[in-house]
């Protein structure tokens, strides 16, 4: 009696109870519904459960209401600030390169210095750091690395002698000229990234850090623990998490993430929002989408002003843009 | 438990942006139509739970979870909504007695906490429902059409809507109430 009871539930009691709770059954129906309801063609409790879902259901159109992608957007740039400084360059780290700079501009106290850079073995270091601007650097082996914006590197006056070693955050692009017998090490928070000669782009992000190769071969491991390693070639590029410590690489597919030193974005096929973001990434602003975007943009910006190329996607796309000091905002 | 306690409180304590951001996306509407509940505005509602993340990144170092994180979420929105609902007494000067009031009437219930659970379940349940099923059931619910509006509308049988909509309760219910089906299941073959 049951296994047939059980299977029979379904269809035919299920129409009756949307009938009964869409009240569309005259009131001999629902006197019927209800005394077969006890007589148990449907369960008590499997009836209050839908009449339960039934009845919370219809007061969730609220849901609707609610634009957590949005308001996302405004916590997250209520913690922003603090997660970028905390990431970009350590606090501690950063005042040590501001004390590092004034010492050097003071000159003469290089004793201070060795004690302010005590993790170089004491000696002379050279500073080199970057606020609001881009700036190029050549080192002493020739090798020529462009620093983005917020970004710093020191080395120390045997660079090139015994070692080819600096200390590095930020953003930059290395071209390393080539030296067989000396390597070049790079050291980052947690990570050594380590070349003969070749170039490629290092980038430290609030949750990874990025090394993607251009040309030659790179190995990129964790500092404490070498085995933790990968060798990359070009076209190549490697995240290490911070949390998890694991390194992540694959072939590259950010056709921009060279954009910060070339200004030249390239899009194919990109999805609207991924093309807005990376603008907006570039321009430091930060973008609010008060649409849902379905188009891909394919095309080439080259250091072209924010509103031109904005007017270039409203032109092709159905979206309006606006856009403040701050803000990149998109509306239908 | 305890020991998924703690991976998210390392998690939260590593600043790490992603991990805010899928805990906001999992409990920021369930927590904002909670607060709603007893701020009745939810205006004031959306801006306490987003303080509360705030709070939750820049007090990382220093949470008191005792129980669950769950709990915690919604103790702490509950929190707020009484502060709130106090500073408003207060600036209309009927502090007394709305405080009175308001320690009488309102402390921590673990069943509201579970009826916006139920609701958010019930919810995401829905979405989870396939195209067309999903499609009528909201129609029905959300914009409050009857069966025979939404079958002109979608050029379907009166019939086929009532089908529709009862996949969609038994899907919903084999769904929401796992266990008890299976419990059921398990008796009725006894």
């Amino acid at each position: 009696m049951s296994y047939k009871r059980t299977s029979k539930t379904s269809q035919m009691d299920f129409e009756k109870i949307v009938r009964f709770l869409s009240n569309e059954l005259s009131d001999k129906e629902k006197d019927d519904f209800l005394s077969d309801e006890e007589s148990g063609n449907v369960t008590g409790r499997e009836f209050e459960q839908v009449r339960k879902i039934w009845e919370t259901s219809s007061a969730l159109k609220k849901y609707k209401m609610l634009d957590t992608v949005a308001d996302w957007a405004t916590v997250s740039s209520r913690l922003k600030p603090r997660l970028k400084q905390r990431t970009r360059k350590l606090p501690l780290t950063t005042m040590l390169y501001r004390a590092a700079i004034i010492i050097i501009i003071a000159a003469g106290l290089a004793f201070g210095l060795h004690k302010v850079t005590s993790l170089m073995s004491g000696h002379e270091s050279i500073v080199v750091t970057t606020d609001a601007n881009s700036r190029e650097v050549t080192l002493p082996d020739g090798s020529l690395i462009t620093l983005n914006k917020n970004s710093a590197l020191r080395y120390n006056n045997r660079f090139n002698k015994n070692n080819r070693e600096l200390f590095f955050s930020g953003e930059a692009f290395f071209d390393v000229s080539k030296n067989a017998s000396l390597p070049f090490v790079i050291r980052t928070g947690n990570t050594t990234i380590q070349v003969l000669g070749t170039s490629f782009n290092v980038k430290e992000d609030t949750c990874a850090l990025k090394v993607t190769v251009v040309s030659g071969r790179v190995s990129v491991y964790e500092t404490k623990n070498r085995k933790n390693q990968v060798q990359l070639i070009r076209n190549q590029t490697a995240s290490f998490e911070y949390a998890t410590k694991k390194i992540i690489y694959g072939e590259n597919s950010d056709l921009n993430f060279l954009s910060w030193k070339t200004g030249r974005f390239e899009f194919f096929k990109t999805p609207t929002a991924d093309v807005l973001s990376t603008l907006a990434n570039y321009f430091d602003k930060k973008l609010i989408l008060n649409i849902n975007l379905k188009d891909s943009i394919t095309g080439v910006f080259e250091n072209q002003p924010l509103n031109e190329i904005l007017k270039e996607i409203e032109m092709t796309t159905a979206i309006k843009i606006e856009h403040g000091q701050d803000y990149i905002i998109v509306r239908k | 438990m305890s020991g998924e306690l703690d991976i998210i409180i390392r998690k939260l304590q590593s600043g790490d942006e992603n991990f805010y951001k899928s805990v906001f996306y999992d409990y920021y509407a369930r927590l904002t139509f909670f607060a709603n509940k007893y701020v009745h505005d939810l205006e004031i509602a959306r801006e306490i739970v987003q303080d509360l993340f705030v709070k939750l990144y820049e007090r990382r170092f220093n949470l008191h979870i005792e129980t669950n994180f769950k709990s915690y979420l919604y103790r702490s929105v509950y929190n707020s909504c009484i502060n709130h609902i106090n500073q408003v007494a207060v600036r209309e000067h009927h502090h007394q007695v709305i405080k009175n009031q308001s320690e009488e009437q309102y402390t921590f219930s673990e069943e509201e906490m579970n009826v916006s659970e139920l609701e958010h379940k019930i919810y995401t349940e829905i979405e989870k429902l396939p195209g067309q099923c999903r499609k009528i059931f909201k129609m029905n619910r959300f914009d409050g059409m009857t069966n025979s509006d939404i079958a002109e509308t979608l050029n379907l049988s009166k019939r086929t809507v009532e089908t529709q909509i009862s996949k969609a309760l038994k899907i919903l219910r084999g769904n929401i109430y796992p266990k008890m089906l299976v419990l059921a299941c398990f008796l009725m073959a006894l």
